[in-house]
């Protein structure tokens, strides 16, 4: 079953009342890619669906013999994980947001939770990445103050993950989107594992990040290609803007 | 006074298609010809590089994981970095694609070319949590100019 849009979310699972939907597609320090795999994995979640479009890239990944899409959707009752290894083109990026909100809303999703990096220059000397938090609504700020999350008050968000943001504010689908600072250029699975504990306190999970952190070298160097990849586009869609000095905004 | 070392005709090579892919990225913002980032051959992994200018500087960070401080090595010429770095235990791939099955790597290596003549012998370097960033100050050409 699929929707009548250029990008199809393909999967005949229920989704559970109250589900989160976390995103992790490729972007700064391919933080969230790391983070969903390692929850997907902690958590034992099964494939369940796939995201289908004309537009993506002509990639189909083959796992044990089996063809699979390269961006694929994992459920287990109370969290649904949409994860990719492959970058997507810069023109898709609209359609893919309003397709994945389009479908988290009639879904009834709770909570669309994108996890991503946040470019910090000086990442060499933070021991513990901090994480931010952005909330499209005052419910979902509130969810964030709570769990004492810190909030991210100014700037800008440029890619996947302020579309995605943007779409669910036109939708009125609560999203909250998590920041770790993390390198720009280079796959950081530390910071993945600070938004993953991030997580563990905002929806009162306990995914260990101990085997994350053991493997960060062994991540670091089979995220290679991915992250050239990732390069590329973030500077095409002038990532660089976030780190820039502020307009004036009133 | 150093002595400058002749290049050999890899290394020119290697310079000459540094020099190609950087005006094809400028004139159409990607590289002609995308080579992985290995060769299996060599068993060579080439290490993702991020550089940037300022007014004196070109700084140059390297993802190097794997490696220890004490067994890089790095060069420097006037217009090129050049990064060689042996991993401390061999890196495994296994289940790659039909062919290759399984495959090890030894060492990270790879000649950067520079956006602008630096000075090598005041180059320094840092290494930490498996990054290396490189800071290469740039030769001052020319006269200062007294604006009356």
């Amino acid at each position: 079953m699929g929707f009548e849009t250029p990008v199809r979310i393909v999967g005949a699972f229920k989704v559970k009342a109250g589900a989160k939907m976390l995103v992790g597609i490729p972007d700064v320090g391919l933080v969230g890619v790391i983070a969903a795999s390692h929850i997907v994995q902690s958590l034992n979640m099964v494939e369940a669906g796939y995201l289908d479009s004309d537009e993506i890239p002509p990639i189909v990944v083959i796992h044990d013999n089996e063809p699979k899409s390269p961006i694929r959707i994992y459920n287990s009752g109370d969290f649904i994980v949409l994860t990719t290894e492959i970058v997507l083109p810069a023109q898709t990026i609209l359609t893919v947001s309003r397709s994945i909100t389009k479908w988290a809303k009639e879904k009834g999703v709770d909570t669309i939770i994108g996890l991503t990096g946040l470019a910090t220059p000086n990442r060499l000397e933070i021991e513990k990445p901090a994480v931010y938090g952005v909330g499209s609504t005052p419910q979902a700020r509130e969810l964030l103050s709570k769990a004492g999350i810190k909030s991210f008050d100014e700037g800008l968000l440029v890619g996947t993950y302020a579309t995605l943001l943007r779409e669910c504010m036109r939708a009125e689908q609560p999203n909250i989107t998590l920041l770790a600072e993390a390198h720009l250029q280079f796959p950081d699975p530390g910071a993945s594992a600070s938004i993953i504990e991030t997580l563990n306190t905002l929806l009162n999970l306990n995914i260990d990040v101990g085997e994350l952190l053991d493997k960060a070298e062994e991540i670091r160097v089979k995220a290679r290609e991915l992250m050239k990849k990732t390069q590329e586009q973030l500077r095409s869609l002038r990532k660089v803007q976030e780190q820039e000095l502020p307009g004036i905004y009133v | 006074m150093s002595q400058r070392k002749r290049k050999s005709i890899f290394e020119i090579f290697e310079e000459f298609i540094g020099h190609v892919d950087k005006v094809f990225e400028e004139l159409v913002g990607v590289v002609p010809f995308e080579t992985p980032l290995c060769d299996v051959s060599k068993r060579e992994l080439k290490p993702l590089v991020h550089m940037y200018e300022t007014e004196d500087e070109v700084i140059v960070t390297i993802d190097l994981p794997y490696v220890r401080k004490e067994d890089i090595r790095l060069s420097a010429s006037e217009n090129t970095l050049k990064i060689e770095a042996p991993v401390r235990e061999r890196i495994r791939m296994s289940r790659w694609g039909p062919y290759q099955k399984e495959v090890e790597f030894e060492c990270f290596r790879r000649t950067i070319t520079l956006p602008a003549i630096i000075d090598p012998e005041k180059t320094r370097a840092k290494f930490k949590d498996g990054i290396l960033r490189v800071i290469l100050p740039k030769k001052i050409y020319g006269y200062r100019i007294i604006v009356e």
